[in-house]
């Protein structure tokens, strides 16, 4: 706002200077004109008006050149073009600062680009290195405890607890189980923002609605100890999976024993 | 050089001058381009960021056809003549305040980014 109110007080000032020198006086080069060619050489010098607004600088100073054409005799002509000149100059000077912005606008969104993208890496890295840290406590577990396997999938962290922490045939978690189960819930403690999932599955024996029944409540059994260890209901979702999903085939008896597992699955966040 | 020839050639100027100088055609020309120019600063507009110029403009442009219908050609040229230049002035300055806003905001964004990945975890 304050750049047009100067732009008004330059128009006025014009008019005073011209009037001051004396209208219609046979003066051989009004002053105003000498000011309007220095005011224009001086913006020709801005490298950022030379550079970015070459028309708007021509334009400019095609205006001097017929302000310098008029007649000198001719105040009110001298006045008008003095006043179109430099309404033309200062449109120059403008437009180099708007186009510095703009070129300034374009070199910020390729650096906004490029640091979205560092952004990113970092982040997909932390994420990496976490599920790194979780793969190598996992494996540390299984080492430790020989009812465990530790296996790292699509889904995350998969720890699959074979049948012996049950009884046979029950849903009870057998008190030898205990020790294992206890460090499996200070593991999952140790990612405390990772949801999980405990997942029961049996071997095709039997009947199929009463296998599902029963994955259902070993997955529940294992679920509820984790919960008395500390870890967090909400972080959990419990299923039964019955015979649906084996991972070793039936008709033998070691398959079958590998089927007869809970799983118990680190998301991967 | 004797002192009425001046005075008579600066009085003859004065009269042509009230006359609005009759003998100036009819500025169509001039006038068809100041309002190209102001369509164009509205079509942008350039009212949002330079409400005052934007106004002196259409002022003149409208004395400028008032002056034309009064038979005031000449009149009426300076005013389309000026109308215009205010108009694309209008124009400019608002493109400016919107580049060089535009360019402080990213600014702003590229701190908050640099910011998070320095806080990163």
């Amino acid at each position: 706002m304050g750049a047009e109110v100067r732009h008004e007080r330059r128009v006025v000032a014009a008019a005073v200077a011209f009037a001051l020198t004396g209208a219609g006086c046979a003066t051989p080069s009004p002053p105003v004109v000498e000011a309007v060619g220095r005011e224009y050489r001086a913006t020709e010098d801005e490298r950022r008006v030379a550079d970015n607004a070459p028309m708007q600088l021509y334009e400019a100073k095609q205006a001097v050149k017929r302000l310098r054409g008029a007649d000198p005799d001719d105040a009110a002509e001298v006045e008008h073009l003095a006043r179109l000149a430099r309404i033309r100059i200062d449109i120059a000077r403008r437009a180099g600062a708007a186009l510095a912005a703009e070129q300034s606008l374009t070199q910020l969104g390729d650096e906004r680009d490029r640091m979205l993208i560092r952004a990113r890496t970092v982040e997909a890295r932390q994420l990496e290195a976490e599920a790194d840290q979780a793969m190598r406590r996992a494996r540390l577990l299984e080492e430790q405890l020989s009812e465990l396997r530790a296996e790292e999938t699509v889904r995350g962290v998969v720890l699959t607890l074979r049948e012996v922490l049950f009884e046979v045939d029950r849903a009870r978690v057998l008190p030898g189980a205990e020790v294992a189960l206890g460090e499996v819930a200070a593991f999952l403690n140790e990612f405390p923002e990772r949801r999980i999932a405990v997942e029961g599955h049996t071997d095709d024996t039997g009947d199929g609605a009463y296998n599902q029944r029963l994955s259902e409540q070993r997955a529940s059994a294992v679920a509820e100890f984790l919960v008395a260890h500390g870890v967090e209901r909400q972080r959990m979702r419990v299923l039964g999976y019955g015979e649906s999903r084996p991972v070793a085939p039936n008709r033998t008896a070691s398959g079958r024993q590998q089927n007869r597992r809970v799983e118990i699955v680190l998301d991967r966040r | 050089m004797s002192s009425t020839a001046p005075t008579a050639g600066f009085l003859g100027a004065v009269l042509l001058a009230a006359l609005g100088c009759a003998s100036a055609p009819v500025p169509r020309e001039e006038i068809a381009k100041a309002e190209l120019a102001l369509a164009q600063a509205e079509a942008e507009r350039a009212s949002a960021h330079a409400p005052l110029v934007m106004k002196m403009a259409r002022e003149k442009l409208d004395k400028a056809r008032r002056a034309r219908d009064d038979d005031k050609n000449l009149r009426a040229r300076r005013l389309a003549e000026l109308a215009e230049a205010e108009a694309q002035l209008a124009l400019v300055e608002a493109r400016r305040v919107r580049a060089e806003s535009a360019a402080e905001e990213m600014q702003e964004t590229l701190r908050i980014i640099e910011e998070e990945i320095g806080r990163g975890r």
